[in-house]
């Protein structure tokens, strides 16, 4: 026997795919922003790869911002400090 | 993006949610937190390759194949229960087939349509249609009249500033707890009574689970992928319960949360509740000083998130309470003051105190490491209502923190003509 039942899955959702700037072909000079989750020693861990980009691969000098709160997204100003960098490096974690 | 790798489902459904599915993740060992942070270091340069091929390459198309809107189902029950853990449909209990006329009969009780749209379930960002949620009450055990009362509890779940979105991704041991309050408790049998919190009444378990596969089913919020919980609380397969209105001998819950007519629920962002035993005293001073001491708990994230805690006095306390003269808000007020209702530093660790004092510098700046300082920010952070039975307890909900309790009307649904919300 065979039932007919209604997903429960709910509905595609509706966020755009959102395009992306084509990357750059080095990181030489790049302007890269580092974005600290909160959580503890993430602060570490993003600027000391920041920094080793720059080191290694000649990244500009990182520019960064810290989540005050870890439950909480990053507040729309201060993403908007970032609009103009080629790449930013953020995480996910505990 | 870098993510540890326990979080690497975590960090894939957010990246999909922002519209940047194919985004390059580089994984690091889980955990970062814990360890000096020099420990890190030759993890961390071995890494760097890694993060700058990632941030060279170029996105790969991903294509998504929407779910049909049917299924054509096995019948015989183990066969169904496989089938359903398959598509990942599963709380692990067994559930009812959301046939296509069980589930019309669920979304006719809430006089809308199906296909209005409730709203979008995070981490998926699915649309929870009132098609979609009749359909987890369904497979939750409801009977088709608390259909209103989950969707209410799911559009309430879905205000910002409830913070689903943490809520469900949290390592934290937290679950929406819908308390449901009004005329609308007792119609539809309710249980604000003995054994609140526990087993044995259809309306509370039937909600407060339909709620959960709503989470987990639309919001795809699943188990050590989306869902981080470290241990999660059994309260993630229901935790639901009413208001005792008639055991309150102070203004209800439901007129203090500004509930409708009809009835409406309240859903909080709440760990598992935690006793308040006191057989002893027998006045007000002995009941809040217990009550002061169990607020006060180096463990809850209400020390440095702050927010909003939950106080379910038994009727019994409440009496007591009552009896001299305390109404909700002078239960507020003198818990807020009170000198048990504190926390002192000294028992607080170095690492933690750091972390407090950046995360509620208005709380922790400028106090010293020997000092105290109160659990709550104000005395409306302590939400207090009455629910249970007879005996000498009552229950303290501590929050997320970084949450607020949100009250929405239960639709009335057709049979007393009200209009579509």
């Amino acid at each position: 026997m065979v039932v007919r039942i209604v997903d429960p899955s709910g509905s595609e959702p509706p966020t755009q795919r959102l395009d992306t700037t084509p990357r750059p072909a080095s990181l030489a000079g790049a302007r890269i922003a580092v974005l600290n989750n909160g959580k503890p020693n993430a602060e570490h861990v993003v600027r000391r790869l920041a920094g080793h980009l720059a080191e290694r691969f000649g990244t500009q000098e990182p520019e960064g911002a810290e989540k005050p709160n870890s439950s909480r997204p990053f507040e729309a100003e201060v993403l908007d400090r970032f609009r103009n960098f080629d790449a930013a490096v953020v995480g996910v974690g505990d | 993006m870098i993510a540890t790798d326990s979080f690497l489902p975590l960090a894939r459904a957010v990246a999909r949610q922002q519209g940047l599915e194919s985004m390059a993740v580089v994984t690091i060992p889980h955990p970062i937190g814990g360890v000096e942070p020099e420990q890190l270091d030759d993890m961390l340069a071995a890494a760097v390759d890694r993060v700058a091929a990632a941030l060279l390459s170029s996105p790969e198309e991903v294509e998504t194949v929407p779910a049909p809107a049917v299924h054509d189902a096995p019948g015989d029950v183990l066969e169904f229960l496989a089938f359903a853990e398959e598509r990942r449909w599963s709380d692990g209990l067994p559930s009812v087939p959301p046939t296509e006329e069980l589930v019309e009969r669920a979304v006719a009780a809430t006089g809308r349509d199906a296909g209005h749209l409730v709203g979008l379930v995070p981490p998926s960002n699915r649309g929870a249609s009132v098609g979609a949620i009749a359909a987890n009450a369904v497979m939750a055990g409801c009977p088709p009249e608390l259909t209103p009362v989950v969707v209410a509890a799911v559009e309430a779940a879905l205000e910002p500033r409830f913070n689903l979105q943490a809520l469900t991704t949290t390592t934290h041991p937290v679950t929406p707890l819908v308390v449901v309050h009004g005329p609308v408790a007792e119609r539809l049998g309710f249980n604000g009574g003995p054994n609140a919190f526990g087993q044995g009444n259809r309306a509370n378990a039937g909600v407060g689970r339909a709620l959960r596969l709503v989470l987990q089913n639309v919001g795809e919020a699943r188990p050590g992928e989306t869902d981080r919980a470290t241990h999660g609380t059994p309260g993630k397969y229901a935790y639901c319960i009413a208001e005792n209105a008639a055991g309150s001998p102070f203004e209800t819950f439901h007129a203090a949360r500004g509930g409708g007519p009809g009835g409406a629920v309240t859903v909080f962002g709440g760990e598992a509740p935690h006793n308040i035993n006191d057989h002893g005293s027998t006045d007000a001073a002995g009941i809040l000083n217990t009550i002061a001491g169990t607020l006060a708990s180096l463990g809850s994230n209400n020390l440095y998130l702050r927010g909003q805690l939950l106080l379910v006095l038994g009727p019994e306390h409440a009496e007591v309470l009552a009896r001299e003269g305390y109404d909700r808000r002078r239960i507020q007020e003198a818990l807020h003051a009170h000198p048990r209702a504190r926390i002192s530093l000294a028992g607080v660790s170095e690492g933690n105190f750091d972390r407090y004092r950046r995360t509620a510098p208005h709380v922790f700046a400028d106090v010293p490491d020997d000092g105290v300082v109160p659990m709550l920010d104000g005395p409306e952070s302590l939400l207090v209502m009455v629910a249970g039975g007879p005996g000498k307890h009552s229950m303290l909900v501590p929050s997320f923190g970084t949450t607020e309790a949100v009250t929405v009307d239960v639709s009335p649904g057709p049979a007393r003509g009200a209009a579509d919300g």
